[in-house]
């Protein structure tokens, strides 16, 4: 009797399947989803300013211990201001998920129809999947960089020292410091002051050597690592400055060519859409 | 179409619902684990830019100031393998080389520091706290050379098992000589929570762990009973901390530990606004806005440093001769030892509190700060006898 | 002519501006203040650029934002709107030059000095196109308000699309504020993210809920009137993502 009652469930079950899915496929590719998500997501933004304002110490560290050393310590200890972030992520996952199905469905329709339109046209048409699409990718791309980078958060150097990659990946050595000093009367809180640190590295593997010059917004790829300037000194011109040190931050980010590339692809998304709204949109109108 | 929004909200409701449970309930789990481990723990704490996690009875991972992570294990226990030796730190730790003052006085409120203590990198004749001066004396405790020019030398045969600093530049150094460190300093200044909760930090290193909370329960005493009192208190005072140097103005920002005082005991701070590190600088333009209807300086700068009066401050610094402060208000300024007192904290905060309503607290010694004149005794002695001539 | 006293002309340039405009719709009239007012404000916001440069003069987007509209208020409108529309733009967009500079007027945060991370060009594209998309996303929410007074639908449908078509310029340009800032985030600091100012917050809630108007636009999920009433809230989103551009309330005299 029950191995009866059983199989007629699981009958019934592989015969509501597919409705089932396609209901569930629906539902979740829905343009009302969309707004409700995209709604929460303002909403949760902007308590997240009232939790972040004044906050970074509690946030800064998840740049380096990666999303879930975070979650596990700073994350689940201080919830009241953190909370905000946990539905940010759950809702972005939904949004993803809404995005995906969604631009999936829409695209197969448009490539099913192709042969209706022109070449130009059917890339005007995909240019809102594009940024869609773009939009996965970029998410992606901050949750890899979160999830697997290897991050040295503070790497101290003075002139001559040296410093190995993790694996004996590469050898970092210090060799000089010349930074751009601003003197002038203009900025005056700056004058004599570094404006602009330059710090020469020797990047050397057992095969290969090379120079790279490092600044603030100038970071130096090397190995598959990324070698950015965090802090230096001395920051002063005069006789009692201080030891001459720079503050590397040395990260392996798989994520970064992922988000990277997702702006591109969203910009360029962007373009095709803006051709077409004033192009084709402006001449139909006339 | 509300309808089906309707349903929508509710279905996102309820996954929403379901995530946090499961999510709370694995925290629970997890920590009821920690607290079987060592019940008077608290598995993480985080101290302003500083934290320490208990991972297991004999390791413990601290973060310091520069965001390095630090492991502490117990002497005599197996080094973890994938750590770099400069980043282990065995504990307790029993000999430490201090750069700063802020460091000794930490070590002095968990009472190590006349056990621990070898290398200072300030002169004796600059010191006051007594052990010091007497541990510089027979030798225990040996003078490192200034900040910037440390003898590495004599540090190394000082034989510290860890060197507390505020200065990074000595890590790669160190690293050479296998000699772990603390960086005290961080990105933005301490609040005040962070301030009381400092010898927290440092605690498990010397498992004076006990030591610290009672620290900690002196001063948040100390704070309690300023609430209470000034409270009370019919005046509001605007109160600023900072001073101008040539054309450069820093102040203390609202997040640290003062501004954050100055809030606590019912009272104004000009720069509450001002968020980011210690000493932070801004532009004069707001220095002397916030100077205009403020009651209260608090200089940098000691009577060494030329803060002797108010007339004297007007005479160092022109640009802000019409603050109110050198006029109808106030101005203060620390007297040496402040710097060395930090071990003595609850009597600070209740010092500042007693500057700000001298109406609560009548008559209150000051052990910390001067009260500046307005014009400097010797000046005015001179300019009395000039008159009477 | 200090900054202070700068900005107290600009604001009352555009109160006297906004006032005269009930009084007479003749454009001409009104160039008498709005013309001076954005002289007054390209000097000062050159004095803020001349303070800072190379570096990123700090917190000035609710500074410019209002140069910006007056610029905006100075271009014809196009000749589908009714004139009595194009009034209402006008003085709404006067309005807001007055909200946004009475804003910067009455709480400065213009005393942080520059730090040195901002010496790049992908930090002014980061602030230009952030104060570019804010004006822009502004007049989409001042048609929205405007489609609420129609009183038929044609009216309404022909303040919807000029609404819609600010709206696109306005998340084109928010959203290449965000990305320069990425991009300058991953330069800078080597994260995709900067966790040391709250602005990324509000910036992300406005892209969320005008990404979310176009969507309600272009599917034509809601009825006009309440895409109508989306559109006018995001005033109150868009003050919101001015907040971190707010210091303390100070005397405006």
């Amino acid at each position: 009797m029950t191995t009866a009652t059983n199989t007629t469930t699981l009958e019934n079950a592989v015969k509501s399947s597919p409705s089932t899915l396609s209901t569930l496929w629906k539902m979740a590719g829905s343009i009302n989803l969309s707004i409700i998500l995209l709604l929460l997501l303002t909403l949760d933004s902007l308590v997240g300013y009232f939790c972040l304002d004044r906050n970074p110490s509690l946030f800064r560290p998840m740049g380096d211990m990666g999303l879930m050393t975070w979650i596990d310590t700073y994350g689940r200890h201080n919830l009241a201001v953190t909370g905000w972030f946990f539905v940010l992520l759950a809702l972005l996952f939904v949004l993803c998920c809404n995005t995906f199905v969604c631009t999936t469905d829409r695209t197969l329709r448009i490539l099913r129809n192709r042969k209706q339109h022109s070449t130009a046209r059917l890339l005007f048409r995909l240019a809102p999947h594009c940024m869609h699409y773009a939009l996965l990718l970029i998410l992606t791309g901050y949750l890899c960089s979160y999830l697997f980078s290897i991050v040295i958060p503070t790497q101290t150097l003075v002139i001559g020292s040296e410093y190995i990659l993790p694996n004996q990946a590469g050898t970092i050595r210090f060799i000089s410091f010349d930074p751009v000093t601003y003197n002038g009367e203009r900025l005056y809180w700056l004058d004599g002051n570094v404006l602009s640190p330059k710090a020469t590295l020797r990047l050397s593997t057992p095969h290969t050597e090379q120079e790279a010059v490092i600044g603030f917004n100038r970071p130096a790829r090397f190995n598959g690592y990324s070698l950015h300037l965090k802090n230096f000194e001395p920051k002063t011109q005069g006789k009692m400055h201080r030891k001459t040190r720079i503050d590397l931050h040395v990260r392996k980010d798989p994520g970064v060519m992922l988000y990277l590339a997702g702006l591109i692809l969203f910009s360029f998304g962007m373009v095709l859409y803006g051709c077409e709204w004033i192009f084709f949109r402006e001449v139909s109108k006339k | 179409m509300i309808a089906q929004l309707r349903v929508i909200i509710q279905r996102l409701g309820a996954l929403l619902v379901i995530l946090l449970v499961i999510a709370g309930c694995k925290g629970e789990t997890d920590k009821q684990a920690v607290v079987e481990k060592d019940p008077s723990q608290p598995a993480f704490l985080q101290i302003g830019s500083f934290s320490v996690q208990h991972v297991s009875p004999s390791r413990t991972h601290v973060r310091d100031g520069a965001g390095r992570t630090l492991v502490l294990i117990e002497r005599g226990t197996e080094p973890p393998k994938n750590v770099p030796a400069t980043q282990i730190i065995r504990v307790p730790v029993q000999s430490v080389a201090a750069y700063g003052y802020f460091e000794v006085c930490v070590l002095r409120a968990l009472g190590v520091l006349e056990n621990t203590l070898v290398g200072v990198t300030t002169p004796a004749n600059r010191w006051f706290i007594p052990e010091i001066k007497q541990g510089m004396k027979n030798g225990k405790i040996a003078f490192l050379g200034d900040s910037s020019k440390i003898d590495f030398e004599r540090l190394e045969h000082q034989h510290p098992e860890l060197v507390l600093t505020w200065d990074p530049a000595i890590i790669p150094m160190l690293d050479q000589l296998g000699i772990p460190c603390v960086v005290t300093t961080t990105p933005e200044a301490m609040c005040l929570n962070a301030r009381m909760r400092f010898v927290q930090f440092l605690a498990p290193f010397f498992h004076k762990e006990q030591e610290a909370d009672a620290f900690f329960a002196r001063i948040r005493s100390a704070l309690d009973d300023i609430r209470a009192r000034t409270v009370t208190s019919t005046s509001k005072p605007k109160v600023m901390w900072g001073d101008v140097y040539e054309k450069r103005v820093l102040v203390e920002p609202g997040n640290a530990w003062v501004g954050e005082l100055v809030g606590l005991a019912q009272s104004d701070y000009q720069f509450d606004d001002i968020f980011g590190t210690s000493c932070i600088e801004i532009t004069l333009e707001r220095f002397l806005y916030s100077g205009k209807d403020a009651d209260i300086l608090f200089t940098y700068r000691t009577i060494d440093s030329g803060a002797t009066s108010k007339e004297a401050l007007a005479r160092m610094n022109p640009l802000i001769k019409d603050i109110a402060p050198l006029h109808t208000g106030r101005v203060y300024s620390p007297k040496p030892h402040y710097v060395q007192s930090g071990d003595r904290l609850d009597e600070i905060l209740t010092e500042i509190a007693a500057i700000l309503h001298p109406d609560v607290y009548p008559d209150f010694p000051l052990q910390f700060f001067n009260e500046l004149p307005d014009t400097d005794p010797v000046l005015a002695q001179k300019e009395n006898k000039d008159d009477d001539k | 002519m200090s900054a202070h006293f700068s900005l107290q002309c600009i604001t009352m340039l555009y109160f006297l501006g906004f006032c005269v405009s009930f009084v007479t719709k003749r454009k001409p009239l009104l160039f008498w203040f709005v013309v001076p007012a954005l002289l007054v404000h390209v000097y000062l916001i050159y004095l803020r650029y001349l303070a800072a440069w190379p570096l990123l003069p700090m917190y000035m987007s609710s500074l410019a934002v209002p140069m910006v509209l007056g610029i905006f208020w100075m271009f014809p409108q196009t000749s589908s709107v009714p004139f009595k529309q194009q009034i209402l733009f006008q003085r709404l967009l006067l309005l807001f030059c007055l909200l946004w500079s009475g804003l910067s007027l009455c709480f400065p945060k213009d005393f942080y000095l520059p730090f040195l991370q901002s010496n790049t060009w992908l930090a002014h594209i980061f602030l230009l196109t952030g104060i570019i998309g804010k004006a822009c996303l502004l007049c989409c929410a001042a048609w929205g308000i405007i489609s609420l007074t129609c009183n038929t639908q044609d009216e309404k449908r022909i303040c919807m699309t000029q609404s819609f078509n600010w709206s696109i310029w306005g998340f084109v340009f928010w959203t290449l504020s965000m990305f320069s800032g990425e991009v300058w985030s991953y330069l800078g600091w080597g994260t995709p993210v900067v966790w040391e100012d709250a602005v990324l917050t509000t910036t992300m809630a406005a892209w969320f809920y005008y990404g979310c108007y176009l969507h309600l636009h272009l599917t034509r999920s809601w009825k006009i009137g309440y895409r109508a009433c989306f559109a006018s809230f995001g005033l109150v989103i868009l003050l919101f993502a001015t907040l971190p551009d707010l210091g303390p309330l100070r005397s405006p005299f």
